[in-house]
């Protein structure tokens, strides 16, 4: 695959191209940017180009480096992945690159060495890194990728070139989802939408069937906005709290409460198809109530996700306390006068 | 393949090439030349102000054919070999990858014998804060004192994980960070012998990012180089470090003060589309909020600017803005850079934080809250130095909440008929600034004038004296006659009641009571006998027949807290009670 075919970030992939045409290619790069953007795509096609055995400058992928660098099999690309059930990027990993540097390329042109998750190091693992990191041998390169770059020592972050990949645009995502990923232009365009300009998040929305934990999203903001009663909030939080799917049911509650907030204040909204739903969500309403619901569907969320509070509380309080929000602010007017 | 790094090829090689670091290398050229050179160095300070830089110098330096001299040639086999690194006599560890005791034991053991050819046999230790304890511990001994010909340079980014053992055997050297204007000095000498074209601005600005890493700073000239064909301009490097630019921020504070919430949106939107960082965005932000703020309480103090550039914009929002706004803004940006590091939609969080401090605006100003407060008091009944104690206005009360007049254009959500709500209205109405409240306080009898002798009283003991306040706070009355404070018990109060019985308690009361009105006070307790009511918290509703009870009830019905409660649990309204007057 050659720089020309990668999806996304486009002037960002053409400053690397040039740098391989120029002969610039520092040792040790840092890709960061959200998940599914297409960093691993790049610093692979990076280590093509520096060891492909068709072209200098552009990696043909056809030719037998191509190929086996593709498969994880050539002997100068080395590919550090996060493993086990911490999700870490193993000091041993790293300790195997820090020792393996040093010699000469077997086959290619270049060492390449990939580190996958580069935040994923513990402490030591990372303080290996840096004398290799700053002073590598000629033959060498590092591509650190990350999606969370401030969680990397700055003593790392200070050693590498940084290439910060943006999402994709809505109409890259889905392009590239209905060419590569079987899926029919609708859908693609909902996902693409939906996912915040990553492939990943796209992908994992593609195999959840969506419509009904949307409509569900879309019902409970409703019922909510017009002071819906305990009797009825709280088996429906329990019932919630049950499926398995809460937390992306919360993202969805979170990101519809951000488009009426949007639509209040006159931006572009995300779930554009359920226009009309959160338009009348938003007639009349205050903005400030809005943005204090959103902030509580946040606050869930990472309650939930990140500090594992019993789910069922968690979802009855939210519910309650939006609730609480119409009560006091009207979440939404419009609603009571039907 | 001959491209080097620039960070590594304008490495100094000699200690007056050293940028930003005097004092260290004055200290050591000093040593050298009166031949007082300590036997370990401890080199810290953060990322990329040249301790490997200054500890390569000073090995060259004790190794020199022709020293220890200040001015290592860099010709002789000494100073080559380690340059390249290659020195039998100089060692360069990493003590991050050579972290355990074992591999410190085998230094130690090396260290017995004579250098090989040189001087001296050098330790340099980088990223010595990895060690283990072990290591470090095994270390001590030889550290101490070591064979005449060994030195010791440890260099690290984290002092403080250093043992004292360790500290207290070194000589420590503390690597400051390296202020703009040098960086951008040296930035500009780079360019220069690279033959590139780059402008003034450009270079300040990469010297401004490189906040006080002279590493940083030429890494990302190299980086800048290696994406622009000609000449380089400011807008290269913000785009390329993915900083933000001056008039993104402009264009903010400008959004914010106007309350246009559709350009932060747009605002946002652009950056994201771009691939700026949320988190860099924010902290740019509050850069610039703090200089509106520096330019508002000390406009002349320029040189704390931290974008000293230009100060006409930030007139102008100095202006607008009350300094509550800008601490207020401050304080919720912090917030908001903290909770980016946990949020799920970043894009998200940060519309949602920049639309609510637009909004934040909008509440009434400190001091407008108090000129209002202010003339509230003043309009109130006398005050307390004029003999009688003012009788609090009996209001109707259900569980202790006041029915407030205005609250009876606040319709319920769930009216189904009706006039039309005009909630909207009610919340932005400018003088009704307790509805703003995020939800209406519980027990507090808010609204209420708290300009009488007790609450003021009772609001001095809460900082003053907590405990007092704890007992006094529960009276039911008070009567302020002459120099006589007469507080009223509840009997079901009474042992708290007769805790103020106590001599101690009771001068302090006094004490504290004089202090408020001015003259002296003595206190008497009383606690009333009728014990009608029973577990109430005070103060507490007395039963009275009035003959308006059917108007109380109706004006209680339509309290919204009220109703909550009623639709809650279900429950009727059956008496309303009035407090003691």
């Amino acid at each position: 695959m050659s720089f020309e075919k990668l999806v996304g970030n486009r002037a960002l992939v053409s400053r690397l191209a040039r740098m391989v045409g120029s002969g610039r290619v520092p040792p040790s790069l840092l890709f960061c940017g959200p998940s599914g953007v297409g960093k691993l795509q790049a610093a692979m096609t990076l280590a093509k180009a520096l060891n492909c055995s068709q072209s200098k400058t552009d990696p043909c992928g056809t030719c037998p480096a191509c190929l086996r660098i593709d498969r994880e099999e050539y002997a100068d690309v080395h590919i550090a992945r996060p493993e086990g059930a911490g999700r870490q990027l193993r000091a041993d990993a790293v300790r195997q690159i820090v020792r393996e540097t040093p010699f000469r390329p077997f086959e290619g042109r270049r060492r390449v060495s990939i580190l996958i998750d580069a935040d994923r190091m513990n402490d030591a693992a990372a303080n290996t890194l840096l004398k290799t990191l700053e002073e590598p041998p000629p033959w060498a390169i590092l591509i650190l990728i990350t999606s969370n770059a401030a969680a990397l020592l700055p003593t790392i972050l200070s050693r590498c070139q940084i290439y910060r990949f943006a999402p994709l645009a809505i109409e890259e995502l889905s392009d590239l989802l209905v060419s590569d990923h079987d899926v029919d232009r609708e859908q693609a365009t909902t996902l693409a939408a939906l996912s915040g300009g990553s492939l990943t998040a796209a992908l994992s929305y593609r195999d959840e069937p969506l419509t009904d934990l949307r409509q569900e999203a879309v019902r409970l903001l409703t019922v909510v906005a017009r002071g819906g009663r305990e009797q009825d909030l709280v088996p429906w939080a329990d019932r919630l709290a049950k499926d398995k799917r809460l937390l992306l049911l919360l993202h969805l509650l979170m990101g519809m409460a951000r488009d009426v907030v949007a639509t209040l204040a006159g931006g572009a909204i995300v779930h554009r198809d359920l226009k009309s739903e959160l338009d009348e969500l938003s007639q009349g309403a205050p903005l400030d109530a809005w943005l204090a619901a959103f902030e509580l569907t946040e606050n869930a969320l990472e309650n939930l996700r990140d500090r594992y509070l019993n789910k069922r509380l968690t979802v009855a309080r939210l519910l309650v306390e939006m609730r609480e929000l119409s009560r006091s602010r009207q979440l939404s007017p419009a609603l009571d006068r039907q | 393949m001959a491209y080097e790094v620039l960070a590594l090829k304008y490495r100094p090689k000699v200690f007056e090439d050293l940028v930003g670091q005097e004092a260290v290398t004055r200290t050591l050229t000093n040593a050298i030349q009166q031949d007082r050179i300590a036997h370990a160095f401890l080199f810290a300070g953060v990322r990329g102000v040249g301790k490997t830089t200054t500890a390569r110098i000073l090995a060259k330096a004790l190794n020199c054919e022709s020293g220890p001299t200040v001015r290592p040639c860099g010709t002789c086999a000494a100073c080559e070999e380690i340059a390249r690194g290659r020195s039998l006599d100089v060692l360069e560890i990493d003590g991050a990858s050579n972290a355990g005791v074992e591999q410190v034991r085998e230094l130690i053991d090396s260290a017995r014998y004579a250098p090989s050819r040189d001087r001296f046999k050098i330790y340099i230790i980088d990223e010595v804060h990895m060690l283990s304890t072990a290591a470090f511990n095994a270390l001590l001994k030889t550290l101490e004192e070591p064979p005449p010909t060994v030195k010791f340079i440890f260099a690290t980014t984290e002092h403080h994980k250093i043992p004292d053992t360790i500290l207290s055997r070194c000589q420590e050297h503390e690597f400051r960070t390296v202020a703009p204007g040098e960086i951008a000095n040296q930035l500009r000498m780079i360019a220069k012998a690279e033959g590139i074209e780059i402008t003034e601005g450009a270079i300040r600005t990469l010297a401004r990012a490189a906040s006080g890493s002279m590493r940083d700073g030429i890494s990302a000239l190299d980086q800048v180089i290696a994406a622009s064909s000609e000449k380089i301009e400011e807008h290269d490097v913000t785009e390329l470090l993915g900083l933000i630019e001056r008039d993104v921020l402009r264009q903010t504070a400008n959004a914010l003060t106007g309350q246009d919430t559709a350009s932060i949106l747009k605002i946002v939107n652009e950056l994201v589309r771009s691939g700026r960082d949320l988190r860099n965005f924010i902290s740019a932000l509050m850069q610039y909020f703090r200089d509106i703020l520096v330019a508002k309480v000390a406009p002349e103090a320029s040189e704390l600017f931290e974008l000293p550039d230009e100060t006409a914009g930030l007139e102008k929002f100095a202006g607008e803005l009350s300094e509550e706004d800008l601490l207020r803004a401050l304080e919720l940006l912090t917030q908001t850079e903290i909770a980016l590091r946990s949020s799920p939609e970043p894009r998200f969080h940060v519309e949602v934080a920049l639309l609510k401090l637009s909004q934040l605006r909008k509440l009434a100003s400190f001091e407008d809250l108090l000129e209002r407060f202010e003339a509230l008091v003043a309009g109130e009944p006398p005050p307390p130095s004029s003999g009688s104690a003012p009788k609090p206005a009996a209001k109707p009360r259900v569980v202790a909440k006041p029915t407030k007049p205005k609250t009876e254009a606040s319709p319920s959500p769930e009216a189904k008929a009706g006039p039309p709500p005009q909630a909207t209205q009610d919340a932005s109405a400018p003088d009704d600034w307790t509805a703003r409240d995020d939800f209406p306080p519980l027990s507090e009898a808010e609204g209420e004038p708290s300009s009488d002798f007790m609450s003021q009283l009772i609001e001095q003991l809460k900082t003053a004296k907590p405990m007092l306040h704890a007992i006094v706070s529960r009276h039911t009355s008070y009567e302020l006659d002459g120099n006589r404070l007469t507080l009223k018990f509840l009997s079901s109060q009474k042992v708290l009641a007769e805790q103020l019985e106590q001599k101690m308690l009771k001068d302090l009361l006094e004490e504290q009571a004089s202090r408020l009105a001015d003259r002296k006070l003595s206190v008497t307790v009383r606690v009333q006998e009728n014990g009608a009511s029973k577990d109430a918290p005070p103060p507490a509703p007395i039963e009275t027949e009035d003959k308006s009870s059917e108007d109380l009830q109706e004006r209680a019905r339509r309290d919204p807290l009220v109703r909550q409660f009623i639709d809650t649990f279900q429950g009727e309204i059956q008496s309303v009670k009035k407090p003691e007057a």
